[in-house]
């Protein structure tokens, strides 16, 4: 069993490049499960359904959730609180690491936790597992935490004091943002339009929707020969 | 209050910008206070940054709107900051924050087309400030609920900015994100 953890954000990348479709069929050629916590169904189905601007894609999404293309933890066995307790955790963790003028700097937020927390838990399970996250600080955090106190120190022009660090045993989480799942799509065939063209503008739909993608990646990623 | 100084010091600073009616002035000044809604997180520097952003973007588009209705309502906005000033200064944040609660309220008395504009004014003042806060390191979700927008408004804000430029964003080789991503969906 495999398991693709997501966050709010590359769902919400998918939905406003009308790229849902995209996501059905990769989870139809997927041998596992794509999972939400309910946080994060929280900020994909239920705020925006009060959002006319944002109602359709809303709508959109919790079909996903009614169809089974994501799914919740529950699915895996794994309860609501549990998850709770471990984002309790790791929000208090990451949220008293930096410290600036002798304040801490929080960073994250309970989404956020709730998907490393899930996360922690398969891997605790040994259940082979990924999170879809398109914001960059949790992604930072948890593989180079170091370049996130030199983002904090340049953009605060201050000093940042990092005073703890995250247990080692997230920086064994593996990321990929709406832009890898593009590019899979596309490299698997899901695309019908397999010109460069197209992946050219899949990729970086994505980036221009949230996806914390550099021009130069989106540029390398599209001379691999994978 | 958390920089209660700062604060103080911003809104005179954005009384004597509203007069000479310079824009580039204001819109520097409630970046400035980014710095602190970002490590401190409190409700008075973020409402202080979006009353400053949402003034000169209201003197930007000054006309758009009938002079009478533009001249009353910026006179309510600085007398807004007069009595903000005060607040601030006997550290009133209860008062500070009402002063600029009535402002918004008396928005809803504008003419229709001025009222709307107003309202989505501060709206975009809000987004703008997030996508700035995101921008300083703090995650997309910390920072939308910190504004109070949602994550699909900023999102759409933040794409076109240069945060994922950053040297600092790109933590792991592309290559083998992208090759393990891709063995991950074998």
């Amino acid at each position: 069993m495999k398991v693709v953890i997501f966050d709010s954000g590359t769902l919400i990348t998918l939905s406003m490049n009308d790229l849902l479709g995209m996501l059905v069929e990769l989870r139809k050629n997927f041998r596992g499960k794509f999972v939400i916590t309910k946080d994060v169904e929280d900020e994909i189905v239920k705020k925006p359904l009060t959002i006319k601007k944002y109602k359709l894609g809303a709508i959109r999404l919790r079909k996903l959730i009614s169809d089974k293309i994501l799914e919740f933890p529950e699915s895996l066995g794994i309860d609501g609180s549990e998850i709770r307790k471990i984002s309790y955790d790791i929000l208090k963790q990451a949220n008293s690491i930096y410290f600036s003028k002798n304040h801490p700097v929080h960073i994250i937020d309970t989404g956020e936790a709730s998907a490393l927390a899930l996360s922690k838990i398969l891997r605790d399970k040994k259940i082979d597992n990924i999170i879809a996250i398109d914001e960059r600080t949790t992604r930072i955090l948890c593989e180079r935490p170091e370049n996130l106190r030199e983002i904090l120190e340049n953009k605060l022009h201050t000093k940042i004091e990092e005073r703890g660090s995250m247990d080692k045993d997230f920086k064994n989480t593996f990321f990929i943002r709406s832009t890898e799942l593009a590019y899979i799509a596309f490299k698997k065939g899901l695309i019908e339009d397999q010109s460069k063209d197209m992946l050219d503008a899949l990729l970086y739909s994505t980036k221009f929707k949230g996806s914390s993608v550099s021009g130069s990646e989106i540029k390398e990623m599209e001379r691999l020969n994978l | 209050m958390i920089e209660r100084p700062h604060i103080l010091k911003l809104l005179k600073q954005a009384k004597k910008a509203v007069l000479n009616q310079d824009i580039l002035e204001l819109k520097n000044l409630s970046d400035q206070t980014v710095h602190s809604v970002s490590i401190y997180q409190d409700e008075d520097n973020m409402l202080a940054a979006i009353v400053i952003y949402a003034l000169a973007k209201l003197i930007e588009r000054k006309d758009k709107y009938s002079p009478q209705d533009f001249d009353k309502y910026l006179k309510l906005f600085i007398h807004t900051i007069d009595d903000s000033i005060e607040c601030v200064s006997n550290d009133s944040c209860d008062e500070f924050r009402g002063h600029i609660s009535s402002m918004l309220k008396e928005s809803e008395k504008l003419p229709k087309e001025f009222k709307e504009d107003v309202q989505f004014i501060f709206r975009k003042a809000r987004i703008n400030k997030a996508s700035k806060v995101y921008e300083h390191g703090i995650s997309m979700e910390k920072t939308a609920k910190l504004l109070g927008i949602s994550q699909w408004e900023l999102a759409e804000y933040v794409g076109p900015m240069g945060a994922s430029e950053y040297p600092q964003t790109q933590t792991l080789d592309i290559k083998k994100r992208v090759k393990k991503a891709m063995e991950f969906f074998e």
